[in-house]
């Protein structure tokens, strides 16, 4: 396959008319059902919407408008709702569910040109960190087919690393674009809360989610950051806009980075560590000051994630009950019976763990000890940020504590598949903005594999953080790295 | 209550149903994961407040007029068993 294109060259060669938008829609799909499908990373393609919106571009850009996008394939997760597409969420729950309406970061797309090439595989319903809890299949690792891209986006951060597409919407809730960010090699933006509209987001975890941009650059993910965001009066959590908020840096120098310190450096593999040094070299180089930083509450972070995220699932995955949409058993004798049979039958072994997880953290007897003190420890981990802001502007981290993991090594043990995300969940139960950037490349085992690093900033600081990366990212392409610029095996 | 019970009511609240041959995996993973989460009781949280999003501005409400945001039929499409615009469920109320 020739070499992606960026977004923006895309969208300048159809605006200029040298690219025509219903030819690359056309190579695109095709890119989609032969490489996307074979990697796992696609669930349902519709060729002919896509042609429609391709053929719809054209019109619009031959009679002069200007579109921020115009002509660019995006893949969509398929927790994200597309008017007349399967939304699945990756269960058999909603295998065969159509939605009939576009979610606003969709909507806000197509507006803006962009053309719908895919829905892509993800863990069901969210819940996951390595696509491996798919209803349908796992996805693979571009970089290493034996291994997996992360979750619960994998198949969307897949197809922008196999360059199927230059961009992809993911959602997280707790790490669900950042970590198979950093697992492909690619650019995970998960903005602040609010920042982009949950209408159409198939609910999972509603004080914690956000839809966000998976590209090959800064500049990709902040084209479509720009396109699908701001104030939605369908959604009640959406935010204004802030001034400031895409405020790009022009150097390095001056800016305050804290590197976040605490007892998770031990388990974090070697090559990371070392691309943490590196990158701090580079901040030093460029005129940065740099820091070390502490939240003395992170390491409640990942038991106070797991408590919240489960007991809003519980919430939020009682509206699949086979009334309504959805799977309905046909073994039912009673209302009770449909619930519990449709949902024991739609649902698969993890979202019913969480769920039970959840229900049993809302129960009577265990509210005060789980969900009340897990909401407090909350208000803790966001003041701990707030403090760290006062003093730096932007904070750098691992984004996962290891590099990209065999398909089925974590699969036997909730808890340590739950460990991926322990640099990632703070940052959502604070609702800050959080991007994963490529740093690198590492050997393990003769595969060579791409190294993720995080920057976290203040609410509303997505520009700083895609300016930042753009100029720290050590990017590299899957089968194009000669050589890996390495800290050695992990 | 026994474990099971427990896990029987648990079932029950969450409206699912697992089949028996997973009931003690299913057992053991929740209580090593109740376990883990139960970490937070180190923590004294006296004088520490419920965390509330306070950053999110207040959408506004929209105008106290009727409207039909959706379409009934588009909506209902995807309802596993319906009749003259209801939803069809096993029978609820006994006849007397």
């Amino acid at each position: 396959m020739s070499a992606p294109k960026s977004v923006r060259e895309i969208r300048d060669s159809v605006q200029s008319g040298t690219l025509d938008p219903v030819d690359l829609a056309n190579s695109t799909l095709e890119a989609m059902e032969v490489e996307g499908r074979a990697l796992g990373a696609v669930v349902s393609i519709d060729k002919t919407q896509a042609i429609r919106q391709a053929e719809d571009v054209r019109k619009r850009v031959c009679a002069g408008q200007v579109l921020p996008l115009a002509g660019v394939p995006v893949a969509v997760k398929d927790n994200i709702c597309v008017s007349g597409q399967r939304t699945t969420c990756g269960s058999r729950m909603l295998e065969d569910y159509v939605s009939p309406f576009h979610a606003t970061a969709v909507e806000r797309l197509l507006a803006a040109g962009a053309v719908v090439v895919g829905k892509t595989n993800m863990d069901e319903f969210g819940m996951g960190s390595s696509t491996e809890r798919s209803a349908f299949y796992p996805c693979k690792n571009p970089w290493d087919p034996k291994r997996t891209p992360g979750g619960s986006s994998g198949g969307s951060a897949a197809v922008v690393a196999a360059g199927i597409v230059p961009v992809a919407l993911g959602s997280d809730t707790g790490g669900s674009i950042r970590q198979p960010a950093a697992l492909t090699g690619t650019f995970g933006l998960k903005p602040t809360y609010g920042h982009v509209s949950r209408f159409g987001l198939v609910a999972f975890g509603s004080s914690l989610e956000q839809i966000g941009p998976i590209g090959k650059s800064a500049d990709d993910a902040a084209l479509v950051d720009t396109v699908i965001s701001g104030f939605d009066p369908k959604d009640a959590t959406s935010a204004h806009s802030i001034p400031g908020s895409r405020d790009e840096m022009r150097g390095l120098r001056g800016l305050r980075v804290g590197v976040l310190r605490d007892a998770s450096d031990s388990s974090v593999d070697s090559p990371i560590r070392e691309a943490i040094a590196r990158t701090v070299a580079r901040l030093e180089q460029g005129g940065a000051n740099v820091i070390d930083v502490t939240l003395p509450t992170s390491k409640y972070a990942i038991a106070t994630y797991y408590i919240l995220a489960n007991c809003e699932a519980s919430s939020n995955l009682a509206r699949h009950s086979g009334v309504h949409h959805g799977r309905r058993s046909n073994e039912v004798q009673d209302l009770n019976g449909l619930y519990s049979r449709s949902r024991g039958e739609g649902f698969g072994d993890e979202v019913k763990r969480r769920i039970l997880l959840g229900t049993f953290c809302l129960s009577a007897a265990s509210y005060d000890a789980f969900y009340d003190r897990a909401m407090r420890v909350r208000t803790l981990i966001q003041r701990d940020f707030d403090a760290a802001f006062r003093d730096v502007d932007i904070l750098l981290s691992p984004t996962t504590p290891t590099l990209p993991f065999r398909l089925g090594e974590k699969l036997s043990d909730p808890i340590q598949m739950y460990l991926a995300d322990v640099f990632t969940v703070a940052g959502s139960l604070a609702g800050i903005p959080g991007l994963s950037f490529p740093a690198g490349t590492a050997v393990v085992q003769g595969s060579i594999l791409p190294i993720g690093l995080q920057l976290q900033g203040p609410p509303f600081s997505e520009g700083r953080l895609l300016s930042a990366a753009s100029l720290l990212a050590e990017p590299a392409t899957p089968g194009r790295t000669k050589s890996a610029r390495s800290g050695g095996e992990a | 209550m026994t474990q099971s019970q427990r896990l029987d009511q648990l079932l029950k609240l969450s409206g699912l149903e697992v089949p028996p041959s997973e009931r003690d995996g299913l057992l053991t993973d929740l209580d090593r994961i109740v376990s883990m989460m139960s970490t937070l009781q180190d923590l004294d949280l006296k004088l520490v407040p419920q965390w509330s999003p306070a950053r999110v501005s207040a959408a506004s409400l929209r105008e106290d007029t009727p409207h039909t945001p959706f379409d009934r039929t588009a909506m209902m499409a995807n309802t596993p068993e319906q009749e003259d615009g209801y939803y069809r469920v096993p029978k609820i109320v006994e006849d007397s």
